[in-house]
């Protein structure tokens, strides 16, 4: 089943489109990474699934139920963790997820298992400070948290880890792995190798709309063949196929299918010290999208 | 009702951690004590002041009415000013640091964040007020029995103003969404209304500037209640219609 379904989604700020007639859909129980550069509308997308920004044209639907702007109640399906998640300073963690479970009426006996539960999750229930003091990853995790207090159907996170260390990015990487069984999770990012170790779908954003979609549990393809030969070696393929030189003897055939090359080098009788198959990262197919 | 409750709670923690509500109190009750005591010091003050000027001078009496002309004059050029500084962030500090964006992308209704932070700011105003006009008039009744008339209403007036100053506070904020500006617009709206007066002084019994004008009138009889009842009421319609127009104003933002 879609939990979002996005159709010719468009947007412009002062007469300069950002989002141009949009398509996306994101199956429930998994994690889409959307990705593209800073600037090119992943926040204003998230924002007008949210109802918090007017759609020039197009239709948003969350859970079967369509969007409508300045309305929440699509958002009672939805957590959402902004980029920079602002809380009350003067509160403590618990003090505020009671108010965010006021608001979204889980009832009073609910309330604290719910709000130990998830301060468990992230790594809070030990924290008694006021949340004036917390650091970046401690807000960011907080940000999970209050984001997850209704027990939503769609988490809408805002490049999480894009601000936090190495070892708070891995946390907030492994939270939202977690939580893939109860919640589906659309994660917006520039840093490709976080959508690699957790999504399953990335959609590659680019002048407006989603040029890319990639199932991450598929290979991506082959980059080429990298061969470590001898340069007379290579004066002796060159015309054969294109290649690059990676260093250390080292080239790569870009674009071959493996048994061409080896029918090329059993033919010119080369044997080469290495032979491998290069896979395609997201990031090169990123690039080939977007260059 | 969860969602007005939860919002009220949470205003009144961040009034009272914040020391917003502290300070009003304090600055409000100061004004009830000083105001009657500076009636009360006047001729003496005087008395030195003209003693050291070599001039004779036998002061007027004072009487119940100097403290409460001195406390209506205090809240105008104190109280008020500082209930628009204290009161003028309370609706764009959320948009200044994002933190309504967690709530309403909650669920929270957006017209029930205008109704909470408008009903919670009068309320404070009201605590406020209150405790200046009662220290105030115990203060007054201390020293003077004097027989004054329609107090309760007179002390009203200054209150209704007050809410109307936060109305403005409500609207200026829904539609510039910064402090600065929302409280420039508050202070040019009262500067417009005071040129209004003066370049046409029939219209000025309409006006809500009329309430904090009339305060002496009415304690010495010079005026009755019903002079003053077209601006009440005006006010009060302008006040409510500046509420709903900023709850219009923030539905229709884009955040």
């Amino acid at each position: 089943m879609n939990i979002l379904k996005i159709d010719k989604l468009s947007k412009s700020f002062n007469g300069k489109t950002v989002i141009d007639n949009l398509n996306l859909t994101v199956k429930e129980h998994t994690i889409y990474g959307f990705i593209g550069n800073n600037g090119t509308g992943k926040t204003t997308t998230m924002k007008m699934i949210l109802g918090l920004l007017k759609p020039d044209s197009g239709e948003i639907e969350v859970c079967g139920k369509k969007v409508t702007f300045g309305r929440t109640d699509t958002n009672d399906y939805i957590g959402y963790l902004p980029d920079v998640p602002e809380f009350y300073g003067y509160m403590k963690a618990e003090e505020y997820l009671n108010l965010c479970a006021e608001i979204t009426n889980i009832s009073k006996k609910e309330r604290k298992p719910r709000i130990r539960e998830l301060l468990e999750l992230v790594g809070l229930s030990q924290v008694s400070s006021k949340i004036k003091t917390y650091s970046r990853g401690m807000k960011q995790r907080l940000g999970i948290a209050q984001a997850l207090i209704n027990k939503p159907r769609l988490l809408i996170c805002d490049e999480p880890t894009s601000a936090l260390d190495p070892k708070g990015r891995i946390e907030i990487l492994n939270i939202l792995k977690r939580i893939t069984a109860e919640t589906t999770v659309i994660f917006s990012t520039h840093i490709l190798s976080d959508v690699e170790r957790i999504c399953d779908t990335a959609g590659i954003l680019y002048k407006g709309s989603v040029v890319e979609e990639i199932n991450l549990h598929e290979s991506l393809g082959d980059k080429g063949i990298t061969l470590e030969i001898s340069l007379e070696e290579f004066e002796l393929l060159k015309d054969e196929m294109e290649f690059t030189y990676l260093g250390e003897s080292t080239y790569r055939a870009e674009n071959q299918a493996l048994q061409k090359v080896y029918k090329v080098l059993q033919h010119k009788g080369i044997y080469p010290e290495r032979i491998a198959r290069e896979k395609k990262s997201l990031e090169d197919v990123y690039m080939e999208v977007t260059s | 009702m969860n969602q007005l409750s939860a919002l009220f709670k949470k205003e009144i923690m961040e009034s009272v951690r914040n020391f917003k509500l502290f300070v009003l109190l304090t600055v409000f009750i100061i004004i009830g004590i000083i105001s009657p005591l500076t009636a009360l010091l006047m001729p003496d003050i005087m008395e030195l002041v003209m003693e050291d000027a070599r001039i004779s001078f036998e002061p007027p009496p004072v009487a119940a009415l100097d403290a409460y002309t001195q406390f209506f004059g205090n809240m105008n050029q104190l109280g008020l000013p500082i209930l628009v500084i204290i009161t003028g962030s309370i609706l764009t500090n959320e948009f200044s640091r994002n933190t309504l964006v967690n709530l309403l992308t909650k669920g929270l209704r957006r017209h029930n964040v205008m109704l909470v932070k408008f009903s919670y700011t009068v309320l404070m105003w009201t605590a406020a007020y209150a405790a200046g006009a009662v220290t105030a008039y115990l203060y007054t009744i201390y020293y003077w029995d004097d027989e004054l008339e329609n107090i309760l209403v007179a002390f009203s007036l200054t209150w209704v103003y007050g809410i109307f100053l936060i109305s403005i506070i409500m609207l200026s904020s829904a539609i510039f969404r910064t402090s600065f500006l929302g409280v420039l617009f508050t202070v040019l709206s009262v500067v417009i209304l005071m040129i209004i007066t003066s370049i046409y002084p029939p219209a000025a019994e309409y006006l809500p500037q009329y309430l904090i004008t009339s305060n002496a009138g009415l304690l010495t009889g010079e005026m009755i209640v019903s002079d003053v009842l077209p601006a009440l009421l005006i006010t009060a319609a302008v006040s409510i219609l500046m509420f709903l127009l900023s709850t219009a104003v923030f539905n229709k933002a884009e955040i």
